[in-house]
């Protein structure tokens, strides 16, 4: 993966995490009675938490694939002592 | 001596034995502000979950949740995506374009001291107040933690932070963030299982329980116990987090710690991991805490009015499940928490004095490595005495707005300096100094007139805004201003500037070394 792949990669993912809290807070603004509405009655556990919890882990999943593609098959290291001088 | 002053002293005790260690490691300038860009990604991830773990993240989070329940949700996904945009987005280009301190990556092609300069006004406009309400935190922590005063609390931690910092640099101040991020999840998570061990592991009842005890009933698991259905205030707490996040210091220059893009990335998704499952935990305690304490009549006889306040949830929770000694050992971890997150902040403030101003700005880049070693310790020293005399003017003061402030500047200050330095070729110094200040100006002035300040502290009864949280003006004008006046610089520096961005790309790309991650 080339480094401007790799740039479309991250903005999309990104781009992906931030409609899906857009569409968290917007649902908890807009549509209350929707985010706090339980997930299976009875249940007591409401549709918003369980959309949070999805986010979170969402989340986690995304860093994981992330770093294996992007880690996998890199092997030079950039040497800190070379750092130009700034 | 109870169990909490026992295991605070043994922290102390292993983090000097760690500072002195650190002490004999610590030779040259990169030692101490990126202890030699030795440290692996599993070490930074620690260090950079912790710094991301502040006691504000652990009591505060558990007494909201216990208080307003649901609307907690906003500050754990928003914190999620901070991390993630921090991992995408920054992580990798931020390691391969600096060195010390976030600066080194935004002045690459533009004007040195003026960016140089700004760089350190943010830096300080973050810190300090961050710095204070720790400070403030410790202080009343320690009043009902172990029966010191106020003013022992503030002294004992800001004499700490400046033996860590001063002595061993961000070696210590590193191994300090990991020791604490180890007791802090390992006790977080501890506390959590014990509170669902009452419940039988049954996820459902101890919800259904919380609800049926909790005032606020049905509505405990549903949107607005906090903010309503205010989607400014909603949408601006989200930017806070993502931007501010992304945009502090203290936070930014651990990347340097690590020895390549590829480890940068790696702790990154590390701390982001760490951060999330720690969220989770907190926000299961709170809800378990409401089951276990309301209306109990050592912690709560009134409801939910906690003794001691909400800050004590997680205390008191401590003690309800696991004792006298489980409490002991979780407000250490507490207090300790305070320490390496005031030592981080410190470390940032003294880099940008003595690499940022010292050497780049006053000394035009001439200063050698004793000189510039020499600064940084003076100002860490400095910066412990003023926080610390800060710290006693500020007692007793409601200190919610310095925990606002540093996010908001953040978000509204670094983040899109650095964001746009890193990907748009357009960006000329003077749109980013003008975008900068203006959105530190601005963060500063909207979060003075808000609630937290005009009501909360100077007493007036309606602010002159109705938003904590003003990140949703002032983020997209710093951006905008940046926008705007580097389109229309038509200087020559401009030209030039623009121009770089080809060799700043091949360094993101690359790495200082040349041949790093692709």
């Amino acid at each position: 993966m080339d480094f401007h792949q790799q740039e479309a990669l991250s903005w999309r993912l990104a781009g992906s995490l931030i409609l899906l809290v857009l569409a968290f807070d917007f649902l908890a603004v807009f549509l209350p009675h929707v985010a706090g509405r339980e997930v299976v009655p009875g249940s007591v556990i409401s549709i918003g938490i369980v959309f949070a919890a999805v986010i979170v882990v969402s989340v986690i999943v995304v860093a994981v694939f992330y770093v294996r593609k992007l880690n996998i098959g890199v092997s030079t290291p950039s040497n800190p002592g070379a750092t130009p001088e700034r | 001596m109870n169990s909490a002053a026992l295991t605070f002293l043994a922290f102390v005790a292993g983090t000097l034995l760690i500072t002195h260690w650190a002490a004999r490691r610590t030779h040259s300038r990169a030692d101490f502000y990126a202890a030699g860009s030795r440290i692996t990604g599993a070490q930074n991830g620690f260090a950079i979950a912790g710094d991301a773990m502040s006691a504000a993240s652990f009591l505060g989070l558990i007494g909201l949740t216990f208080t307003f329940g649901y609307d907690v949700l906003y500050f754990i996904v928003s914190l999620a995506l901070s991390w993630a945009v921090v991992l995408l987005l920054m992580a990798e280009r931020l390691r391969n374009l600096g060195r010390y301190t976030f600066a080194d990556a935004v002045c690459l092609r533009l004007d040195r001291r003026s960016l140089r300069t700004f760089a350190a006004c943010g830096t300080l406009a973050v810190a300090i107040p961050y710095l204070i309400a720790q400070l403030v935190a410790a202080g009343t922590l320690v009043q009902q933690l172990f029966g010191l005063s106020y003013t022992q609390g503030v002294v004992i931690v800001g004499l700490l932070m400046t033996i860590y910092v001063t002595f061993g640099g961000m070696i210590a101040t590193t191994w300090v963030q990991i020791i604490k991020a180890a007791l802090l999840l390992g006790g977080g998570l501890a506390l959590m299982l014990c509170v669902l061990y009452r419940f039988d592991f049954n996820l459902v009842e101890m919800f259904r329980l919380a609800v049926n005890v909790h005032p606020r009933g049905e509505k405990l698991l549903q949107p607005g116990g906090l903010y309503g259905t205010d989607w400014v205030t909603v949408l601006s707490l989200s930017l806070a987090f993502v931007g501010g996040t992304a945009g502090l210091p203290h936070v930014l220059m651990r990347f340097f710690t690590v020895p390549d893009a590829r480890q940068a990335r790696y702790s990154a998704a590390l701390a982001l991991s760490l951060v999330c499952g720690f969220q989770m935990v907190v926000f299961l305690t709170g809800i378990g805490a409401i089951a276990l304490l309301t209306n109990h009549p050592i912690y709560s006889p009134e409801g939910i009015q906690i003794i001691g306040g909400s800050n004590m949830v997680a205390i008191h929770t401590a003690r309800e499940v696991g004792g006298e000694v489980f409490m002991g050992f979780i407000s250490a971890v507490a207090f300790a928490t305070i320490l390496a997150v005031v030592a981080g902040l410190t470390l940032s403030v003294a880099a940008t004095i003595s690499h940022d101003l010292y050497a780049n700005v006053w000394r035009h880049g001439r200063s050698n490595e004793i000189e510039e070693l020499r600064v940084s310790r003076v100002a860490a020293i400095a910066l412990g005495i003023i926080g610390v005399g800060l710290s006693m003017l500020f007692e007793g003061q409601n200190v919610a707005v310095l925990a606002t402030l540093p996010l908001v500047i953040a978000a509204s200050t670094c983040f899109p300096v650095l964001l746009l330095a890193m990907y748009w070729r357009g960006l000329t110094t003077r749109g980013a100094l003008v975008g900068g200040y203006a959105g530190m100006a601005l963060s500063v002035g909207l979060v003075i007139a808000g609630p937290s300040v005009w009501v909360g502290a100077l007493g007036f009864e309606r602010a002159l805004i109705p938003y904590a949280y003003p990140t949703l003006f002032s983020m997209p004008t710093a951006f905008a201003l940046m926008w705007w006046f580097s389109v229309t610089d038509r200087r020559a520096a401009a030209v030039d500037e623009r121009a770089g961005y080809d060799g700043q790309l091949l360094l993101m790309q690359l790495g200082p070394g040349g041949t790093g991650t692709p």
